[in-house]
């Protein structure tokens, strides 16, 4: 039976020995999936819905971007052109120009990655070039994070997470599942901080209450961090002729991203960042794996479900 | 083997998927372009580390990827702005149309970026509300009313300090306090012990008022 039999009109009257076999319509469905997952459109149309859901909101932005990102999608062969993406990566770039004190390390990213992808539009060889330049922005974001972690004493002995998880309200349930805070000390640590922040207030010493087990699961959870990100910038940045000598270990680099993304994203939902490095993550995967490419796209909207307000949706009081 | 085919139209042919998954070696205009990003990233790099040293750049900011390594990112770095007025010094809240310039000054407090949140801050029209004394007083005292207003405007919790457009200032409600300077300081916090943060001295600069100006 082919695809185009099961896919008849409601109208038209099903005779006997024409049931459709759930088997057959899951094999069409997932042969289907993976066909289209394959194809080297699907981080470009990816990238368009990062661009419009995850850069600047000002007018100026927003608009030229959502009008390319229109264009993008209705003609496929601006997706090819080297001239569409220099021509977002331009505009993206003006914006982080003019706020780059304050915008988010993701937006620099995007903009490299919108440039990488006209760079390797007009390429002789534009699907390696694209693959490359994916592996090599992953590795050197991840390197580059790891590096400043290494290098700042209140990472490495653990009082930054510690702060984080007595301060940041996205990190509660971690403070209280892995920490035993409890939710009014918690409160109490944030009062305590908005109150110097306040500009009419002397500057003070911030004291927080903590719990016993805080400063290990901050050092803990910090030294994870390093490995887990060290991990991920090696095995991207792994030079060519190790790859084939490393091969198994290298193939563990998509799990690896995609266990970073989720286990962050999940806690501090920055759909932008996380984005972008699923998008790239899906450019450079070997093969024809199906299965690494259902990982990055179903962690894709598992971000974008990450914003979503699951406490109050499932009724938990907290 | 699956191919995957290319826009038609364009010299990007038909790879397949066990191309993909060769690691191939670039030559010549196509190892130019991987270069071209990669330079790119670098230079953005070199001004991080440059504007790090040189200004106290939030590692979290800039296009350097230190977000989350560290407890110095601008929002919990600490800010307090004082205005030297004709009735003291007051503390006060930047007014929100300053937003971009306050985020400027806690992500990268250089001499210049604060001078310029000063000099906006010492130039801002800065009003205390004058009490309403209309509805218990007879209209024979509004003179002494006026004059118990003005002085008691003087007599102000720095939380009654703001900052309005000029064209909307109204005498009848407003008592114009008088800036001379502004001065704007920025602290980081530092780890002292385990749950204690001590606020340690960033930077600050001032910058005075321009005479009869608003530049709101």
């Amino acid at each position: 039976m082919s695809t185009t039999q099961l896919r008849r009109s409601d109208a038209e009257p099903e005779t006997a020995g024409e049931v459709i076999d759930p088997n057959r319509l899951r094999v069409s469905f997932t042969n289907g999936l993976a066909e289209r997952l394959g194809q080297t459109d699907v981080p470009l149309i990816l990238t368009l819905f990062l661009v419009i859901l995850a850069t600047s909101s000002a007018w100026y932005i927003h608009v030229p971007v959502v009008s390319a990102a229109i264009v993008g999608v209705l003609f496929r062969n601006a997706l090819l052109a080297a001239g569409f993406w220099y021509g977002l990566a331009a505009v993206l770039a003006a914006d982080v120009v003019a706020h780059r004190w304050s915008v988010d390390n993701h937006q620099y990213l995007i903009v490299y990655w919108c440039l990488a992808l006209g760079v390797s539009a007009g390429a002789t060889r534009p699907l390696e070039v694209r693959r490359s330049l994916a592996r090599t922005l992953i590795g050197v974001v991840f390197l580059l994070a790891t590096i400043w972690k290494v290098l700042s004493p209140d990472f490495l002995d653990g009082s930054f997470l510690t702060y984080t998880l007595l301060t940041d309200p996205r990190f509660d349930e971690v403070a209280r599942g892995l920490g035993d805070a409890n939710l009014q000390d918690l409160a109490a640590n944030r009062s305590a901080l908005q109150e110097l922040h306040d500009p009419r207030n002397p500057v003070t010493t911030l004291s927080l209450t903590s719990t016993t087990k805080m400063g290990g699961v901050g050092l803990t959870l910090a030294w994870l961090t390093i490995i887990v990100e060290a991990g991920v910038a090696i095995l991207f940045l792994l030079p060519e002729r190790l790859r084939t000598a490393f091969s198994p270990l290298h193939r563990l680099r998509d799990p690896l991203l995609v266990l970073f993304a989720l286990g962050t994203y999940a806690v501090a939902p920055v759909v932008g960042f996380g984005w972008v490095l699923l998008i790239m993550g899906l450019t450079q995967r070997d093969k024809e794996s199906t299965f690494v490419s259902v990982l990055y796209v179903a962690s894709f909207l598992a971000i974008l479900a990450f914003t979503s307000p699951w406490a109050d949706i499932v009724g938990i009081t907290t | 083997m699956v191919g995957i085919s290319r826009g038609s139209g364009t010299k990007q042919g038909t790879m397949t998927n066990s191309d993909i998954g060769r690691q191939p070696s670039f030559k010549g205009g196509d190892s130019l372009r991987i270069m071209l990003v990669i330079a790119l990233v670098g230079g953005v790099l070199a001004s991080h580390v440059h504007s790090r040293s040189s200004m106290d750049l939030s590692p979290w900011k800039g296009g350097g990827f230190g977000m989350f390594s560290t407890i110095d990112s601008p929002g919990d770095r600490l800010l307090r702005t004082t205005i030297h007025t004709d009735i003291g010094p007051i503390n006060i809240a930047a007014p929100q149309d300053l937003g971009d310039d306050v985020s400027t000054v806690l992500a990268a407090p250089s001499e210049q970026h604060i001078e310029d949140l000063a000099f906006k801050l010492a130039n801002q029209t800065w009003v205390t509300q004058k009490p309403d004394f209309d509805s218990v007083m007879t209209p024979a005292d509004a003179t002494a009313a006026d004059a118990m207003a003005d002085a008691l405007a003087l007599f102000v919790e720095s939380s009654t300090v703001q900052a309005i457009d000029d064209a909307s200032f109204d005498p009848n409600r407003h008592h114009r306090v008088q800036v001379d300077e502004a001065v704007v300081t920025v602290y980081r916090l530092e780890p002292d012990g385990n749950t204690s943060f001590r606020p340690v001295k960033l930077a600050g600069g001032s910058a005075l008022a321009v005479p009869g100006g608003d530049l709101s």
